[in-house]
């Protein structure tokens, strides 16, 4: 009991009070250094009565799904290429890595100057190779906007679904394959009936935590665009930093970050039961 | 077995005992306090040299009074989080430099400052108008300090050569600017004005939705931004933007400087830094930038400003801290940081308006001083709708509705927008 103290001791001071606190804020009507009155759900309901709310909901769920998806099928490739690898196959894992490892505001900073419309390297490059006559308005049109952060969120996330997936793929047993193979099951049959089958758990988990931590990402939003344009692509982070930091309704603040907690909790919920009952 | 749960215990007291000690030194500042030291936070000033003489000058201060100082200063984009975190933990510096109706919004957290603002006042020569945001119901919560006007910054070789002289520029109206624009765009040298969720966007559209006798509130602050002036501007600016580059839908504070500095761009609003980088860093464009009043409008000529005030929170405030404002506020020490940031510091002190510098260097003369109306967000607003102003301001919604706009939103479903989100505000 003793032993687990300080864990529960951080546990509680460092997630579980911050999060009774936000849960208690977006029940008032708290403005920056003013005590706040209770409000009830008014916060949430004033939320959802405001477009630029909807928005940010409609951009997080698009987000996230496109993200999500990219990275699990993109990972699940080059895991597999990854596994393939013989020579220097210790350098070439480890440089996979760097995009996750690197602080993700000095990532991002880089990524900024690529889609700078004046100086940017993408831009110049394709017209160059001439993929495209006219520079892609990356930050400044919505949908290019949406698929900038995205293109960054794959790049960040990427890494870390391929290393997941290759620990997942190096502890199947070869035998298996070699018993389909002479059975007669070709490359396609044996990744369908063996290999996704057996990592469905790690895939299940993977997925999981990445769906929680692109619907909360901030990083890249904030540097790349402020949610703009056109609030395109505010997520809960973005707009409850705008809402709750800059304009200091804070009572506000801390109902838009609340929101999708439901949601996560639920989603985490259907995925583990889904990867216990597989696992069994 | 016995030995190996003493040991664990023994972790277990251990790793609590060192948690505690971790925790008691954090607090320990924050519980007893720095009595000898005195700290000022202010935002990142474009002109470097003027946070170099805030430090000189209160070192010196620091010396008289035998006080440790230390300023603090933080990016523009972080700054109104840095002074929320500060309201609401009731921890922070002892004095803090707000702007625009933040004295408004941060109201019960400030110091009473009445007996301070009205003697500097009287040195200044009076307050200008503009600066009477500082006094919340009847009580001056912060000293006015400088503010920061947007006039237009231009290229004066590429007008000439469209045949505009200095002075046609200068009393330019929105009309004859527009036709400017269409010749400059042929030029390949276009002019840039960001339509997108930023400050500088703010600045400079609020300032043509009141040429065009479009605001988002009325003298009641009732919201009345749906108006066939507020469609007119918006038309305005749908056939502005087709002379513009695409990208000004997503340009930062720092785009149109990017714009005019590379030598592509012909004309944006900006205070005096596009100028003074020029002067400093770009041999090709010194002397050939100049600064010009806001294009007329229907409704008159305008020009937003961010306004900079000395504050101090009700539970930092101290003598010691009052006596260090009335010190950087001292006719001598106001007027070196006046001249050190080559006179982008605009003064409220009516006596200050008449300093040389302004008038002496040609590119400053229009900077000013300003003869366009002066206003803030949420003019003609109320003063208790400040924080509601701000808001507005924060979130973009006057920039949001023109991007909406000139993106092909019809003009009246912008407005609605605009007027849905803006009554959700001003509740």
């Amino acid at each position: 009991m003793l032993f687990v103290l300080p864990a529960a001791l951080l546990l509680l001071g460092l997630i579980a009070y911050p999060f009774c606190y936000a849960l208690q804020l977006s029940l008032t009507a708290k403005q920056a250094g003013v005590p706040g009155q209770f409000v009830g759900l008014r916060n949430f309901f004033d939320l959802f009565r405001g477009d630029i709310f909807r928005h940010t909901l409609r951009n997080s769920l698009l987000f996230t799904a496109v993200a999500v998806v990219i990275k699990t099928v993109l990972g699940l490739g080059l895991a597999l290429l990854l596994q393939r690898v013989v020579i220097g196959r210790r350098v070439l894992r480890g440089i996979i890595l760097l995009p996750w490892v690197v602080p993700s505001t000095l990532s991002v900073l880089g990524w900024w100057w690529l889609f700078d419309p004046l100086y940017g390297v993408i831009n110049m490059g394709l017209i160059k190779i001439g993929l495209i006559h006219e520079r892609i308005p990356w930050l400044s049109d919505p949908f290019w906007a949406m698929a900038a952060v995205i293109i960054v969120n794959v790049w960040r996330g990427l890494p870390f679904f391929a290393i997941s997936f290759l620990a997942g793929l190096v502890s199947i047993s070869e035998e298996l394959y070699e018993a389909a193979h002479i059975d007669g099951a070709g490359p396609a049959a044996s990744f369908v009936c063996i290999t996704l089958p057996l990592l469905r758990p790690v895939l299940g988990v993977i997925v999981l935590y990445s769906i929680i931590m692109t619907v909360s990402d901030f990083n890249i939003v904030y540097i790349l665009t402020r949610g703009g344009p056109m609030h395109s692509t505010h997520l809960f982070a973005t707009f409850a930093y705008e809402m709750g930091l800059a304009s200091g309704d804070i009572g506000k603040g801390a109902a838009i970050s609340l929101f999708i907690f439901p949601v996560l909790a639920l989603v985490a919920y259907c995925q583990l039961r889904i990867t216990r009952g597989q696992t069994r | 077995m016995k030995h190996g749960s003493i040991l664990t215990r023994q972790t277990a007291w251990a790793g609590i005992a060192l948690m505690l000690l971790i925790l008691g030194f954090s607090a320990t500042p924050a519980i007893c306090g720095s009595p000898t030291e005195i700290t000022f936070l202010s935002q990142s000033h474009f002109v470097p040299a003027w946070e170099q003489e805030i430090r000189k000058q209160m070192e010196t201060w620091g010396k008289q009074k035998g006080v440790t100082v230390r300023a603090d200063f933080v990016a523009t984009a972080e700054f109104n989080a840095k002074l929320v975190s500060e309201a609401e933990t009731k921890t922070g510096h002892d004095i803090v430099v707000i702007k625009w109706q933040q004295p408004s919004l941060f109201k019960d957290s400030l110091a009473d400052l009445d007996s301070v603002a009205k003697e500097i006042g009287t040195a200044h020569g009076g307050w200008l108008p503009i600066g009477q945001e500082a006094m919340v119901e009847g009580v001056w919560r912060a000293v006015p300090f400088y503010h920061q006007s947007f006039p237009a910054v231009y290229r004066t070789d590429l007008f000439r050569e469209i045949g505009m002289s200095r002075e046609q520029v200068h009393n330019m109206t929105w009309d004859q600017f527009l036709e400017a624009a269409k010749k400059l765009h042929a030029k390949g040298k276009p002019v840039g004005i960001a339509i997108s969720q930023t400050d500088d966007s703010d600045n400079s559209l609020y300032a043509l939705l009141w040429s065009f006798g479009g605001s988002t509130v009325d003298k009641t602050g009732k919201v009345v931004i749906n108006s066939p002036q507020t469609a007119k501007a918006i038309e305005y600016v749908k056939e502005l933007a087709k002379y513009m580059p695409r990208e000004v839908m997503g340009w930062d504070d720092a785009s149109n400087n990017r714009l005019m500095l590379s030598g592509q761009g012909s004309y944006t609003f900006n205070p005096p830094s596009v100028w003074a980088t020029a002067e400093k860093d770009v041999p090709a464009l010194k002397g050939l930038l100049d600064h010009a009043p806001v294009p007329a409008g229907p409704a008159g000529r305008f020009r937003t400003t961010t306004t900079y005030y000395l504050a101090s929170w009700k539970f930092k405030a101290s003598p010691l801290s009052m006596d260090l404002i009335r010190f950087l506020m001292q006719p001598e020490n106001y007027r070196a940081q006046i001249e050190v940031a080559w006179g982008y510091n605009q003064p409220f002190g009516k006596e200050f308006t008449k300093l040389p510098i302004w008038r002496t260097n040609a590119p400053l003369n229009a900077y000013e001083p300003v003869v366009e109306t002066l206003a803030l967000q949420g003019w003609p607003g109320p003063p208790e709708k400040g924080p509601a102003a701000l808001k507005a301001w924060t979130m973009h919604l006057v920039p949001v509705m023109f991007g909406k706009a000139v993106t092909g939103t019809p003009t009246p479903e912008a407005m609605r927008w605009a007027e849905e989100e803006l009554k959700q505000l001003y509740r």
